[in-house]
């Protein structure tokens, strides 16, 4: 048999005529045939090349005529043959078992997919998979033994260690002590950051390799058809509750650009990332009533903000198809080569900053201008019903969101904080401003305009809503 | 009856039940993009087709592959059912 390829012969002798128009008159890169091939398919990228040349009537009239001998578009006909010879090349090569034997996990594949198994499936993979996980061993129990270690060894010795080789305490305060490049960038990115971005990613290699998030995309795509979204975006959501950043950057993969600006916003403004989740789950699971209003406070401005966006935002209507592979065991050795390979790259992005926010925080400390920056917030501080000392919080938050977080785990530790400041300064938090990278990587992805109009809408709408979930709380006089 | 046979002939796939299995006769959309998308997929007419599932997405198998659509891209694929149950 041979493989080569052959269409139906009126759609034969029409690339032949096209062929012999633009040979050796029209310079491109692909053969006479494939351009011939594309043109006929009605490829918008050929016509416009081929537009302004004087024989392009010519080439349309032989479009025309050919296309009115078929009842289907020519596309139709072009593609049928090109899978028939696949199909009789398969068929060649391939030997079929005479009792195929039932596809493997096929009873777990429908309880995946279906919405009276498939949803308690996702919460429980979501309880277990994040909150436990991620939150409670990564955020917690690793965390505390890392900090703890920091605390009590490796600061210590660092501050001795820099007060024995600097003698100037302005230099000593750039790499020890409360906010130095050491014992605060160092341990925050090492022991806060590291262990629930590590567990997050371990996570989601997981997922992936498994061949769940199609099933998980396609049990939603009705819920976010709502939000002008299509299924296919939850991958991104889910990939920003690690990190933000890498997730604005996986947007490209949305199919309409309506898509990737809602999901943009979306990512910036309510989606708390690994490092974020992290602390504020270890904050406030010691306080459960302050846990579930932050999760429904959040729920709700999800599905409340991603609602309006898909009325505001003009753009086509989002549709969803998608391939679902066969569930797999991963196999160990990549998920460890796609959790290393994740982690360097964000360590790569975030190492540097963690410095820079140091370096920024000893420049702005000595020059007496985050003074002016802090005192500036504080009314906006009070009028959310914190107290003064979280203002400096929310400063170091807009230099990465997981810092300003961070920060909160040690103000709450001294005892500062009650359970409603606690909800209202964690829900304003997760809100405000992303990280620093994130902001570079949404100029990168979306351009000026739309980011400018992004980020302005989000740090308005994050003081508002604190305020005035304050104010809600104060009235409803909940005690949490 | 020859009403009835042609309606079963051109079944957009939105509307059969659960567990259908048949053949596609003919992919119609106004967006070219989603035409060529499911030609690329490995659905075009001639294909054995069966509906898995309509809720919340449409799962369906053809040949080896398995897909999920949504509502407006099911309507676009039409159908001639060949069993039933």
């Amino acid at each position: 048999m041979s493989n080569l390829l052959f269409y139906p012969p009126l759609i034969e002798s029409a690339i032949a005529r096209i062929e012999a128009l633009i040979r050796d008159r029209f310079d491109s890169t692909l053969s006479p045939r494939s351009l011939a091939l594309l043109l006929l398919q009605n490829d918008p990228e050929t016509r416009s090349q081929l537009q302004g040349e004087p024989y392009f009537p010519e080439i349309e009239a032989i479009i025309r005529e050919t296309q009115a001998n078929f009842t289907e578009s020519l596309s139709f006909a072009i593609a049928e043959s090109r899978h028939n010879l696949a199909l009789a090349i398969a068929q060649e090569v391939t030997v079929a078992p005479q009792h195929p034997k039932a596809v493997k996990y096929e009873w777990l594949h429908h309880l995946t997919v279906h919405p009276l198994t498939g949803i308690p499936l996702l919460l429980l993979i979501l309880y277990f998979g994040i909150y436990q996980f991620v939150g409670v061993f990564g955020g917690g129990t690793l965390v505390d033994s890392i900090e703890g270690f920091f605390e009590a060894q490796i600061n210590p010795q660092v501050d001795i260690l820099v007060a024995a080789i600097i003698p100037w305490p302005i230099l000593q305060d750039l790499f020890a002590h409360d906010y130095g490049i050491i014992t605060l960038g160092l341990r925050y990115a090492i022991a806060i950051v590291l262990p629930i971005v590590t567990t997050f990613f371990l996570m989601f290699s997981c997922l992936e390799d498994s061949g769940y998030l199609p099933r998980l995309s396609l049990l939603v795509d009705r819920i976010f058809k709502t939000m002008g979204l299509s299924g296919r975006s939850i991958i991104p959501l889910i990939l920003g509750l690690g990190c933000g950043t890498m997730a604005t950057l996986v947007t490209r993969t949305l199919e309409s650009k309506r898509e990737r600006v809602i999901a943009t916003l979306l990512l910036a403004l309510t989606v708390p990332c690994s490092a974020q989740l992290g602390v504020i789950l270890a904050l406030l699971s010691q306080e459960p009533v302050a846990l579930f209003v932050w999760t429904i406070v959040m729920l709700a401005i999800f599905v409340g903000i991603g609602f309006l966006a898909g009325k505001a935002i003009p753009g086509e209507s989002t549709c969803f198809y998608m391939e679902i592979p066969p569930l797999r065991i991963p196999r160990p050795q990549a998920i460890l080569t796609k959790t290393y390979v994740r982690l360097k790259w964000y360590f790569g992005e975030v190492l540097p900053l963690f410095i820079l926010a140091s370096v920024l925080i000893w420049i702005g400390k000595i020059t007496g201008l985050f003074g002016i920056l802090i005192k500036g917030l504080e009314p906006i501080v009070t009028a959310l019903g914190l107290p003064k000392a979280a203002a400096p919080t929310f400063l170091y938050g807009f230099f990465r969101r997981d810092y300003g977080a961070a920060g909160m785990f040690d103000l709450h530790d001294s005892g500062i904080l009650s359970s409603q400041q606690l909800v209202v300064a964690a829900v304003t938090l997760t809100l405000f401003m992303p990280c620093i990278a994130q902001l570079q990587f949404m100029f990168k992805e979306r351009g000026i305009k739309t980011t400018i109009a992004i980020a302005s809408f989000v740090i308005l709408f994050a003081f508002s809503l604190g305020y005035g979930l304050n104010q809600l709380l104060t009235i409803m006089e909940l005690s949490l | 009856m020859f009403t009835q046979g042609f309606s079963v002939y051109y079944s957009p796939l939105n509307i059969l039940e659960t567990h259908t299995e048949g053949i596609i006769t003919a992919i119609r959309n106004q967006d070219d993009r989603i035409i060529s998308k499911l030609l690329s997929m490995g659905v075009y007419k001639g294909m054995p087709i069966t509906l898995e599932q309509k809720f919340p997405s449409f799962i369906i198998k053809v040949g080896q592959t398995r897909l999920a659509l949504d509502n407006n891209i099911a309507r676009s694929i039409k159908v001639k059912v060949i069993h039933n149950d």
